[in-house]
């Protein structure tokens, strides 16, 4: 008998059964279960030895269990925070739109507003107050505007749309605005859309034909 | 432990998972996206720009913007798809030294 392989009932339970041979250990198991059982009676060191192993087993897989708990906390709250921070982002991204519009609507309006009647200009008033009402809305939503004209090309948060020749400004100067970007903390919400200086085509074709001969 | 991570390289954007349990997980980029271009640009003083940042300098540096190279992989500098390729990009492509 002690020659015999025997399958312990703990030690079953401790192997992972995959479904292939789940059958195949069920039948050796009804085959086997008495002389399990007396083996069991026979020899109690051995089995202590293994509940201790089960023990430790059970320890590791319960702290692993704990740590992936912890982290599983500690990445939910990273995600609701972020959440919170990002999350009218898409909201804020379909209305700019509007803002687009209602800054143009103010712009349309011309410097000499003499021959206007009272209703007008009444009209207009409101229109830049709710603009100005808005912008203060925006910044309390940490929402700033980039208006990036004159300042260097940068790629985080403008968006190169055309090339000007200038050589009045350095190279990769922004000297047109055709769109103003938005910010939501530190994430864009829109690029502004620009027009970056370069040099002026005399200089370019130079270029293109030094490239040339060396090609 | 090791975490399992999935990568979809496309042609023009690509897409990072990980699994989280049992389902995989898209990570965002730092700009919030779930997609990135598959974009590279080498600039001035040695820097680089990589997706939606080096497709938003593109018109500035046509021809250092490296894009749609996925369908060179696995292709040599002689071979027919890469000289059609060739004409319709900006960049230059030009065979390694070593190969």
């Amino acid at each position: 008998m002690p020659d015999k392989k025997i399958q312990r009932p703990e030690e079953f339970a401790k192997e992972k059964i995959t479904p292939e041979d789940k059958d195949e250990n069920l039948v050796e198991m009804s085959l086997e279960e008495n002389d399990a059982l007396d083996d069991e009676i026979d020899e109690p060191e051995e089995s202590d030895e293994d509940s201790k192993n089960t023990d430790s087993e059970i320890k590791d897989q319960l702290l692993r269990a704990l740590a992936e708990v912890e982290n599983m906390r500690r990445r939910s709250e990273r995600d609701v925070a972020q959440a919170n921070k990002y999350g009218h982002l898409a909201f804020a991204r379909d209305l700019l739109s509007c803002f687009d519009n209602l800054s143009q609507a103010i712009a349309l309006a011309p410097e000499d507003k003499s021959h206007f009647d009272e209703n007008l200009k009444n009209i207009l008033v409101g229109v830049e107050m709710i603009s100005n009402e808005i912008d203060t809305i925006l910044q309390r939503h940490h929402i700033t505007k980039i208006n990036p004209i004159g300042e260097k090309f940068d790629y985080n948060h403008h968006q190169a749309m055309f090339e000007v020749p200038n050589d009045d400004v350095e190279v990769g100067t922004v000297v047109q605005v055709a769109q103003p970007g938005y910010l939501l903390h530190d994430r864009l919400i829109r690029p502004a859309m620009v027009g970056v200086s370069k040099k002026t085509s005399s200089t370019d074709s130079k270029e293109e034909n030094s490239v040339d001969k060396q090609a | 432990m090791g975490r399992v991570i999935g990568i979809d390289l496309g042609t023009t954007n690509s897409c990072v998972a990980v699994m989280d349990g049992k389902a995989p997980k898209v990570i965002e980029n730092a700009e919030g996206s779930r997609t990135t271009p598959s974009m590279v640009a080498f600039l001035e003083n040695d820097e680089r720009a990589v997706g939606q940042a080096a497709k938003r300098q593109a018109v500035t540096n046509p021809e250092k913007t490296i894009f749609a190279v996925k369908r060179l992989i696995g292709r040599r500098s002689d071979d027919d798809a890469t000289k059609s390729f060739s004409d319709l990009v900006p960049f230059k492509i030009k065979p390694a030294k070593k190969w």
